[in-house]
């Protein structure tokens, strides 16, 4: 829902951690030149994490999964519509967001288009990854928290090739990007399946 | 296969066989890694590289190489729970974390203590050091959602799902950061181990491994058993797998 | 006379987190007739309806008759978007049911026209509970399983309620329900009880 202030929340949340950066590592220009797209890529974890919480939880807790259950929706439109409203409202953003704090963080301006592009196929793993993790995590106990314990392991490998595809799309050699392209092409077949499978049993 | 599965899956028959095994596996363990202590302390050459410090190394490798195998047991075991149902396999998979964090850990810990005579450092950012931290985060984070539901059975199943994504993932992972450390090549050199290693340094190396794998078995054994008799007994209404 | 039923449910079993709940239980739910599913505290009756609606696992046979493949469902949740209005409820389950006719009665017959900007979250209890059975009469199902339909509801509400349930079981439908409280207030031959222990 677009007026629910709730949606925008990851994005401010973004904005609002690469307030950190520069206060905690001094202003001077190297330090963050060079660190510029690192922190970025986790200014764009902390967004994600935040905002896996709220994924399923109102569907959960209210009872409209069970109803939609019961009703016979299938739950690949829901998964299929979540997945994509996450991603319009964290990762598309950001995406765009992203250059201008790159120019914040007095990153170089020769990386702008090589982050724009590893965001590009990175955040919608974000967005596959969590989700069957904020799935399997419903009806837990100290939820939240638990859910970014088990989620950040399995970000690892996007955070590592998402910050030096943007060295390589410098060097032209793009390696990173294939292997995120990759990774993309086969969460998108496996994991809404794993995460409707998960979203049946969570109901039971 | 199924059917020979079927028949060993029940829990009674399958105490019938654990409770014998268990004893062998207690003495046949503590033997081993005995003599195999005996070999790897007083028997075994020093390096003529790293001197004596080499004979952690005989605790290093067999615990690293068990926190591998086991995550591999306990992402087998929730693939047979998924598709076939059997809860034993459940058990067997839950039972198994707490021994695994606990070989993992030891990995870690041994190993920086031997970085620090060989690398001068306790701690250094190479692939198998890093992979295996995360390693050990994701047995935490297995452990910790086997304790945080209270509806048991969709705990159960959160377990097993966890226990599958991270199974097809950890490749993924232990990828990517070799592909990080090989462009992130720290200072020190390091020496890749089992190359050049000799006759009388393998046999305590095997020796202890099989002494863990059995250890593993006894513990594992013993802690199904009280799982299942506390099912059997019902005092635990709620939390019958635990 | 078997041709008639709308639910045949024979030798149902169900287990829930490793215990059995209930163990061979049967009935037949005819049209116009309401099943009223008694039991204890944690008997597993919410369990019974859940296992109607295939949400549980089970063994036995459930029987739907033929054309019904929407089953109603209220339960002790009430399934709605709290920071929605009551304008927006109607207009999502609308299209979800592929409701044609004019909700406006619906909302009148249950005296929820002066909120249809309020959010549903400043709604009372019962009025929640009124828009559940809105829902329920737009999806237009044959069957309906309410899981105790009145518990913790003021007399008019329960009265309209009821009302509802009566109208939906004289127009053929058929309704299986839990309820703590003695629901007197139906056809005694029309009313068959299946107890839980």
């Amino acid at each position: 829902m677009l007026y629910s202030n709730k949606s925008w929340f990851a994005v401010s949340f973004f904005l609002l951690c690469m307030l950190i950066f520069p206060l905690s590592l001094g202003s001077s220009e190297g330090l963050l030149k060079k660190t510029a797209v690192s922190s970025i890529w986790i200014c764009v974890l902390f967004a994600n994490l935040i905002s896996l919480e709220s994924l399923f939880k109102d569907d959960y807790q209210s009872g409209i999964l069970l109803q939609y259950k019961i009703n016979k929706i299938p739950f690949s439109i829901i998964v299929a519509t979540k997945l994509i409203s996450h991603w319009t409202f964290t990762g598309f953003p950001i995406i765009f967001l992203s250059p201008i704090f790159l120019v914040f963080l007095s990153g170089s301006f020769n990386d702008i288009f090589g982050l724009f592009f590893s965001l590009l196929f990175g955040t919608p793993l974000f967005s596959l990854i969590g989700m069957p993790i904020a799935a399997l995590t419903l009806g837990a106990s100290t939820r939240g928290p638990l859910l970014i314990f088990l989620s950040i392991p399995f970000f690892l490998p996007i955070i590592i090739f998402g910050v030096l595809s943007v060295g390589s799309f410098n060097s032209g050699t793009y390696s990173e990007y294939y292997l995120l392209c990759a990774i993309l092409s086969i969460s998108i077949v496996i994991l809404p399946y794993i995460t409707i499978k998960i979203l049946q049993e969570s109901l039971k | 296969m199924l059917r020979y599965l079927h028949k060993y899956a029940n829990p009674v028959r399958f105490l019938s066989i654990a409770r014998p095994m268990r004893k062998a596996m207690g003495l046949l363990s503590l033997f081993i890694i005995l003599v195999g202590l005996v070999f790897a302390l007083f028997f075994s050459p020093p390096d003529y590289q790293q001197k004596e410090t080499v004979r952690i190394m005989y605790i290093h490798v067999p615990a690293a190489w068990m926190s591998l195998m086991i995550y591999a047991f306990i992402s087998f075991s929730s693939i047979v729970f998924l598709v076939w149902k059997f809860p034993l396999f459940l058990i067997l998979a839950k039972e198994s974390v707490t021994v695994g964090v606990i070989f993992t850990f030891s990995a870690l810990f041994t190993g920086s203590l031997w970085g620090k005579p060989t690398w001068g450092t306790y701690w250094v950012w190479d692939a198998r050091l890093t992979s295996f931290l995360i390693l050990f985060f994701i047995y935490l984070g297995l452990k910790l959602i086997k304790e945080s539901f209270s509806h048991s059975s969709k705990g159960d199943y959160a377990f097993a799902y966890l226990a599958l994504i991270g199974g097809f993932n950890l490749p993924i992972i232990k990828f990517s950061v070799d592909w990080w450390n090989t462009l992130h090549q720290p200072a020190s050199i390091i020496r890749t181990g089992g190359v050049s290693i000799s006759n009388e340094m393998l046999i305590p190396l095997f020796l202890m491994a099989t002494g863990f794998l059995f250890l593993f078995i006894y513990i594992l054994l013993v802690s199904v058993e009280i799982n299942l008799k506390k099912r059997k007994m019902g005092y635990s209404k709620d939390k019958i797998i635990n | 006379m078997s041709k008639k039923y709308l639910l045949k449910v024979k030798n149902l079993s169900c287990e829930r987190n490793y215990k059995i709940i209930f163990k061979k239980l049967s009935f037949i739910l005819f049209p116009g007739n309401i099943i009223l599913v008694d039991g204890e505290n944690g008997a597993g009756k919410t369990s019974l309806l859940l296992c109607v609606a295939d949400v549980l696992d089970y063994t036995g046979n459930i029987l739907v008759k033929n054309g019904i493949d929407n089953l109603g469902y209220v339960g002790h949740k009430n399934a709605l978007f709290e920071n929605e209005t009551i304008f927006d409820f109607f207009a999502f389950w609308k299209n979800i049911y592929n409701y044609t006719k004019n909700y406006q009665d619906v909302l009148e017959y249950f005296n929820l026209i002066d909120f249809i900007e309020t959010p549903i979250s400043l709604l009372s209890f019962g009025q929640k509970k009124k828009l559940s059975f809105a829902r329920l009469i737009m999806m237009n199902s044959k069957i309906w399983l309410l899981d105790e339909p009145i518990s913790g509801l003021d007399e008019k509400t329960k009265q309209i309620i009821l009302k509802i349930i009566k109208k939906h079981l004289s127009q053929g439908g058929g309704v299986l329900a839990t309820s703590h409280q003695n629901l007197n207030y139906f056809d005694i031959n029309k009313t068959t009880r299946v107890k839980i222990d």
